[in-house]
Formats: structure tokens, sequence, C-alpha cells
């Protein structure tokens, strides 16, 4: 559900003249996800590095320079379980210079 | 003591099991909770990389990563690693690995026996260095077993077999083995075996991108040698094939289940155009792409058996293994084929692992056997009870723990922080030469790879936002094993609870309807503490209709003070009133609306209300300087406080408590002044007065409040610990565990507020309570028919209907006789309806948001 919701936003800027109410619905799943303890997280445009394990990258080129997140397939999830969050879904991303 | 622990040293990918009581427990990678750890290791500038990490830089930096290692066992070949000038041999890349699989193991055992399984290929030159890479990773009894062994274990163990032969067909991602085992005088052996080492489920993931995914990108949207252009370096496509190998295994995976998948991804076209693109791909042309290389495998087993002078009829099953062999035409070729029936009970992926493990929990020990002890507990690991000054040892093999009692850490960083990294460095003194560290995060978001180990380390640790980041900082030996440093974990605080953000000094509230009991309540929107700025949505439904064009209102009424207080002696902060007036049509009873509140680190409040059913939204901001009073509202409280205080102070009187009246009287007196103050003020008036009048108000509602505290509260006191009490046994003997949880959550936190809460919010924990018995009770033929005749028994003037209410009380003696609760709880809610006194004496008029 999660990935969903993350997919319908994503689309969304795409879909001229789309209702304000569509982003509402979806930040209310949001919110209703956030209160079932799910943290989720887009990590669009974050530098990327070998040492987020929170994320499966496919590095698309071999150019030099800090790698950014190109484009995101599938969010970072984390659960929350008495305050203590642990690691879901790996986000699935695409890394790369810019 | 039994072995216990067995690892799959598998070409693409290793796992990690334990036996324990004759169950199998796989372990699962601590970053990203996957039973499966690629055999892959990467050389990065100063640090190393195993797994998954190290997977992704294979095509970026492929003369420092290194995989498949598994196939130069036992060969004098090292690879070159160029990113620092070293030389790795596959038995040190194997070591790696398995050093990476017991940091899987969570109980904080260290295994000092273990079993390694091999493919049935290997020679003893190939055995011996696995068994080498064993001991290098700090086992001190490796036991080695062939995978199809391991594998027909795991389904013997499942099926009972104990004879006869098969064959175990392996197909992974980039392998491919046949092998032939026999149980011959209870002992089970590999006859023969046959394999590809360049066949796997990647091949299929390749095919379904270059003869489905791209001639038909290359078709609709004119793209000339799409292929090409994915591949070239830099090429524009780039990411697009990354996109694309994703979603081809992903196609692969969902049509082993479905019998067809659909593709859905964004792209853009030769002259920039953005693109949906979806479509779907059925099994049989998945089917049909993949069918030619299956079945050159089985004619790999058709030459196996024709070696061993045997035909299809000699074997009795075929056992699978690996993941590819989910795809369904794997399993129906091999069938159809060779007429061989195919057992799919157990788990490819994990067969082989779980087969050594079972195997590893029937092996003794030899080290047990010549009285050493197999290390269960020891080596710093959880549990071990290194706690205290830094350096302590805590036993362990020789060298280990002198050396980490040696070792002197101290750490620096920033506690707090309010960026996405914080910059951690350490000192660390007397580590042993080749010492290494690595510092990975609790929740698997971050890990470091090894590093070696410096006087003064440094690492930009990751954080993730608004939450408190727990780190841990581990130290090996140069032979990568743990050293029982005990090393406080590291924690940062990130974003909201930042010592820069001020914490809001009281509970924030929202006043809402307690439709039951004809009055209003708090529901805390933001609590003490909380630290701004702070943002928070919550729906709720309309508790009445708003009529368009009257002058009924919608009140958003934001109120500070303790939540356990009543609504009218809390200090309103901010309130939004939707008018009938302003309306464009009726807000109809039961519908959604959503709130959302912000409050600014100066603390501006923003009330925003989205009401979907007119499509509305309303939002204001309001100032701290400047305070919130809705006129109209502070007359409906104001007449609501008296209308409670008069029935104290006649309550008091009758009691003949004249020094309590006294104080209530001098505050009724207030009240009607006040009153008449209110009434007398015009909407639109600018001076300071409503603020004035809105300060008397909550002084006098702690009055009235304070008056009913004393009385009324105890009788709700009273009422609250009876029901709790006969409700608690009530659930003992319903031995509903569920409802008695539910129970526990109305009390929480009892002692905090019973003496300081106001008598709408006693009233609100027995309400929850009874809703929660009346799911009991509404079953029990014998409540349900007393709580009828106490509303039967009432004269029928009692009603609003005269005419209905006995056409109801004739329903209701049939029902009765009938025995139906059911039948009879409809009655009584029509009655209840109908019903002219329904205690409204304190009724104040809600808000219109339901509690």
């Amino acid at each position: 559900m999660a990935n969903l919701v993350f997919e319908l936003e994503k689309k969304l800027p795409a879909i001229q003249g789309a209702p304000t109410g569509v982003q509402r619905n979806i930040d209310r799943m949001k919110t209703v996800l956030e209160e079932a303890g799910l943290m989720v997280l887009n990590p669009m445009g974050e530098a990327y590095t070998e040492t987020r394990t929170d994320l499966e990258a496919n590095i698309t080129d071999a150019g030099k320079g800090t790698l950014q997140v190109l484009d995101v397939i599938k969010p970072v999830i984390y659960s929350s379980k008495e305050g203590t969050q642990s690691l879901l879904q790996k986000g699935v991303v695409i890394a790369g210079h810019k | 003591m039994t072995i216990n622990f067995a690892i799959d040293l598998g070409t693409t990918n290793s796992l990690i099991a334990r036996a324990k009581n004759g169950n199998i427990e796989i372990f699962k990678n601590p970053s990203g909770m996957k039973v499966t750890l690629p055999s892959v290791v990467a050389f990065r500038k100063d640090r190393i990389l195993i797994g998954d990490k190290a997977k992704e830089y294979i095509e970026k930096e492929p003369s420092n990563v290194f995989a498949s290692f598994k196939r130069k066992m036992g060969t004098n070949e090292s690879f070159f690693v160029a990113s620092n000038g070293s030389f790795k041999t596959p038995v040190e890349l194997s070591t790696m690995i398995l050093q990476e699989l017991r940091n899987f193991i969570f109980t904080g055992e260290t295994p000092e026996s273990v079993i390694i399984t091999i493919p049935a290929s290997f020679d003893t030159i190939q055995s011996n260095a696995t068994k080498e890479a064993g001991y290098a990773a700090g086992f001190r009894e490796v036991l080695l077993l062939q995978e199809p062994i391991a594998a027909s274990l795991a389904f013997a163990n499942k099926e009972g077999s104990d004879a006869g032969k098969w064959l175990v067909y392996d197909l992974g991602g980039g392998t491919f083995d046949v092998a032939l085992v026999k149980i011959d005088e209870d002992e089970m052996k590999v006859v023969d075996h046959e394999g590809d080492n360049f066949f796997g489920g990647v091949d299929f993931d390749h095919l379904l991108i270059t003869e489905l995914f791209v001639p038909y990108l290359e078709n609709k949207y004119n793209i000339q040698d799409l292929s090409g252009k994915m591949l070239s370096a830099g090429g524009k496509y780039n990411k697009l094939y990354y996109q694309l190998l994703y979603k081809a295994e992903e196609a692969k995976i969902t049509l082993s289940n479905h019998s067809n998948a659909e593709v859905e991804f964004d792209m853009e076209d030769e002259s920039g155009v953005s693109h949906e693109v979806f479509f779907t791909i059925e099994r049989a042309q998945f089917n049909a792409l993949i069918r030619e290389r299956i079945l050159s495998s089985i004619t790999f087993i058709r030459s196996l058996l024709v070696r061993n002078n045997l035909t299809a009829s000699d074997i009795t099953e075929i056992v699978l293994v690996g993941g590819s062999t989910y795809i369904p035409l794997v399993r129906g070729l091999l069938t159809e084929e060779l007429q061989i029936p195919v057992n799919t009970s157990i788990d490819p992926t994990t067969a082989v692992v779980e087969g050594a493990a079972y195997y590893a929990g029937s092996r003794v020990s030899r080290l047990e056997q010549s009285g050493r002890g197999s290390g269960g507990q020891g080596m710093g690991g959880q549990g071990s009870g290194v706690q205290g000054s830094v350096g302590q040892s805590a036993d362990g093999r020789a060298g280990g723990g002198q050396a980490a009692s040696l070792i002197e850490v101290k750490t620096a960083y920033q506690h707090h922080s309010r960026e996405q990294e914080e910059y951690f460095a350490a000192s660390i003194k007397h580590a042993p030469a080749g010492a290494q560290y690595r510092i990975t995060r609790a929740d698997g978001g971050f890990d470091s790879g090894v590093k070696q180990v410096t006087e003064r380390i440094s690492e930009m640790l990751l954080l993730l936002p608004n939450t408190q980041n727990v780190f841990y900082l581990k130290i090996y030996d140069g032979q990568g094993l743990p050293l029982p440093v005990a090393i406080p974990e590291i924690t940062i605080i990130q974003g909201k609870f930042s010592i820069h953000g001020q914490p809001l000094p009281n509970d924030i509230c929202l006043e809402v309807d307690d439709v039951e009991n004809n009055t209003t309540h708090l529901e805390v929107i933001f609590e003490r503490n909380a630290i701004l700025p702070i943002r928070k949505s919550i729906t709720k439904t309309l508790s009445r209709t708003i009529v368009k064009g009257s002058e009924d209102q919608l009140l958003i009424n934001v109120l500070e003070g303790s939540r356990y207080s009543s609504p009218q002696s809390n200090l309103p902060i901010g309130i939004v009133s939707i008018a009938g007036k302003d309306l464009a049509a009726d807000l109809i009873k039961g519908c959604d609306i959503d709130l959302s509140f912000e409050i600014s680190e100066s603390r501006d409040i923003t009330v925003t209300a989205y009401i979907s059913m007119i499509d509305a939204e309303f939002s204001q901001v309001f100032n701290p300087s400047v305070r919130a009073v809705n006129l109209v509202r502070m007359q409906e409280e104001a007449d609501y406080l008296y209308r409670v205080g008069k029935r104290q102070l006649d309550n008091l009187l009758t009691k003949e408590r004249y020094e309590e009246s006294a104080v209530l009287q001098q505050a009724m007196d207030e009240l009607k002044v006040l009153q008449r103050k209110i009434r007398s003020l015009k909407e639109d008036d600018v001076t300071d007065i409503k603020y004035q009048l809105d300060d008397q108000k909550r002084k006098l509602a702690q009055v009235v409040a304070a008056a009913e505290r004393g009385d009324r509260m105890l009788e709700l006191k009273e009422e609250y610990f009876y029901k709790k009490m006969s409700y608690e046994s009530l659930l003992q003997q319903s031995g509903d565990d569920a409802m008695k949880k539910r129970l526990e959550a109305i009390s929480m936190d009892e002692n905090e507020w019973i003496n300081q809460c106001s008598s709408q919010f006693l009233r609100l924990k027995i309400s929850e309570m009874d809703r929660l018995i009346w799911n009991i009770r509404k079953k029990d033929l014998g409540y349900v028919t007393n709580l009828y005749l106490h509303y039967a028994m009432k004269p029928d003037n009692a009603y609003s209907d005269v005419r209905q209410i006995k056409a109801l009380k004739s329903r209701g003696d049939e029902a009765l006789q009938r025995k139906n609760a059911d039948e009879i709880l409809s009655v009584i809610y029509r009655m209840y309806d109908l019903l002219i006194d329904k205690d409204d004496d304190e009724m104040i008029k809600g808000t219109g948001l339901r509690g």
C-alpha cells in the first residue's frame, strides 16, 4: 500500500488539471500509514554513497564526483514500533551524475 | 554438543542457518533483513563493502569488485585490487563472505564449528581451499557437505525418503548444476553431476528486455537502436536500462504466480517528451522466450543419465534448488520431457542451507568431544556482559580478549543534529596491527563497510529524520574477528528533538463533542513538551448537520492547557468558525472534515479545514500575541457554566454545605454579570474587552469545576472505579484478552489524571469503558431484556410520540418471547430516540466535530 501511495504521488505532477483534492487524499493515506507505524521516505535528489544500506542502487555511469539519486523506483520504508525503527523495505533507486 | 551452524557459500548468494531443537532458523542480514547475502566483495577507496552494496558497484568499478570467485577456489589465481594495488585470493574473498555471514547471527552466539556446503564438482584442492576460508573466518572446526546432498537432506527430512535415486536440479541467478544422488546402504551420495557456469535467472531477465521490452518501446516511440543507446556509456537511455532490468526481474517473479504481469514505468522519447509506459506480458510470451534455454539444461540431464546407464524411470524424483526453479515452465518442462515427478516441497532458495543445518544439528562437534568449549558464549557478543570500562575483555580465543583489553576508544560527535548527516570522530589507541572497524546504524539503513583502524578515525553518519539514531562501532582484529571492546552506543537525535527547537509548555487540544453525554471534551493534538515546529493532520466527522444559510456554526476550537481540564477553563488560541450563512450547501452530519494543525517555531498556529463534501477549504493563521475569541462561543460557554454551576449550587444548599456554596454563589453572581456583558458586546468590537471577559470566564470555569470536583467528581470517580472493577471481572470471565487490553488502555496513566481531570474527561473515560463492555453485553439476552424492561416501564408520555412508543412496546414484547437479543436491541434504540428527558440539563451546544 505504501508503495502504491508513493507511486500515485510521483505521477500526480504529470497529470495536468488534476483536482487539488487528489493530493489531499494522498496526504490522508500517508497519515494513515504513519499512524500504522510506517515511515515512507523519498530519497529523490539526495546524495548517494556506498554507506547507504537503506538504498538498493543501480549506478548508471562511470563518471566521477558525488553520486545522486536520479530516480526512485521504490521508496524507503521503515517500520516503527515502540519508538524503534527498523528498515522494512530498501529504496530501489537509480544513482548517477546529474 | 552438536555443530548446529551451517553456511551455504554460494557462487551468487550465501546464507547462514542454525539448527535448534530440530527446527531450522535462517539468519537475516541486519541491514535489509534478507536471508541472502550476495557473494560479492568491493574494495572502495578506504573501505570494504560486502554483499548488496558491493554488488551495486560491479558495473561501475569492475576492477575493484569481485564476484563468482567461488569458481576460482583452489586455483593460484589472484585478483588485483586496483583501488589499493593489493592482490586478493579467492580464499581471502570467501573468508570475508563467511565473516559477514557471522554478523547475521543476532543471538550473540559465536560458533566455533560450522558446516559449509560445496558444489558436487569441487575436487580435494577446492574443498581444502573452502576449509581454509572457514578457518580464516574464525571457525576452529569446518566440515564440508556437498550442495546436492544438503538439498536432498532438506527434502528427505520433510518427505521421509529413505531409498532410491533422484536428481537435484539447481538453477540459480547465474549458475546451473544438476546432480544424481542416491541412497545406498543408508549412505547418501552424489553419483555424478553436470553443470553450466554461465546460465541462470539473469539470462531470463535479459531475454525479456531484448526480446520484448526493447522492440515494444522502439516501435511505439519510434526509437532506433534502443539497446545500443541504453548500453553505451553516458548514453541517453542509461537510466532506462537499469529501470528495465528491475522491471524485468519483477515481471519474471510475478509470472511465476500469475498468468500475466503488468509492466509500468515512465520514460522520455527521443524528443524529450515524457511517457507513462504501461503494457502487459502474458506468461505464454515469457515461456516462449526461455523455452530453448531450459530445454538445453534438460539435455545436460539426459547426457548425465546416459552416462550412468540410467533411464528416466530409474529416477524417483527431481528436487528443485535455486530461485529460478520457481518458474512454472522449468517445473513443467522437466516433468513433460523427462516424465519424472518434480518435488516442490522445499523452498528452492534456502534448501541447501536448511539441509546443511539439519546435518549440523546431528553432527557432534569434535571440539566438544576433546573437552573444549564450543564457544556458544563469550567473545563480546550481545549479552556477554561486556559493559563498563572501555577495553574490558570478556574472554575469548587466544589473543582476542587480551588485545581488546588494551584498546582505548574515545568518541566525539554532536548528540543532536539538524543535518541529514553528522560528523563522527574517534581516537583508537593500542589496537592490534591490521585491526579494522565498522559502524552500523541500528535500524539497518547505514553501514560504513569494513575500514582500517588508524589512531584517528572519522565518518559521516547518515541520519534518519526526526528520530533518535543509534549507531554501533565495532572493532575487529586483522583476521576480521570481532574484538570484545565495549564501546557505548553512538546516539544522535535528528531534527525535531533538536535542542534548538522550543518545547510546548502545555498540551494543545481540540474541543470536540461528546454526543452521548451532551457535552464537549478535549482531544489532544500536540502533547506538552513536543518540539516546535510541529504539524499534524486528523480527520473528524460532523456530529450534526449545519444547514446552509442558518445561524449555526461549525467550530474548530484550539485550546492550550491540560488535556484533562474542561474546554471552558483552557486558553483559546485559535478558533475557526464555519457559519451556515457562509455555506454554499448544507453540511450533512457524518461527513468527513480533514483538519491540519501547524505550529511554527514562533508559535503561529495555522488551522486548515477541508470539507471534501463541498470541496471547500478554510484556513486561518493565529498569532500568539493576538488571542482568538469567538463571541458566540463565549456566550454559549458562559450559559453552560451557569447551568452547571446552578445545579451544583442547589445541590450544595440541599446538603447544607453553606461554606462551599458561598464561594460558588459569588461565582454565579459574577457569571450573571459576565453573561450580560458578553451579550452587550458587538461582534466587531475592537477593544480588549472580549479578552478580559474570556479571562474572567476561564477563572469562573475553574471555580465551577472546583465545586464540582469536590462533589460531582466524587460521584464520578466512584462510578469510574466501580465500573472499571466490575468490567475487569466481567472480562476475566469472558477470557477475551483483546478486550482486556483495550480496557487497560482506557485506564492507562490513571494516576496522572485521576485527581486533576475535569468531569467531562472522567465522563469520557466512563463512556469509553461503557462502549467497550456494551459489545459484550449486547449479546447477553438477560442484560438486553432488563434494559428493555427499564424503558418499557416508563410511562408513554415520557416519550415524544405516544402512538409510536405503543407500537414499539408491543413489538418489544413479542421479541422478548422470541428471545431474540438483536431484535430487542433494535426496539431499545428506537425507544431511546423517542425519550424526551435524556438528562440534558447540562447540555452545551457542541462544536459540530464528533469526538
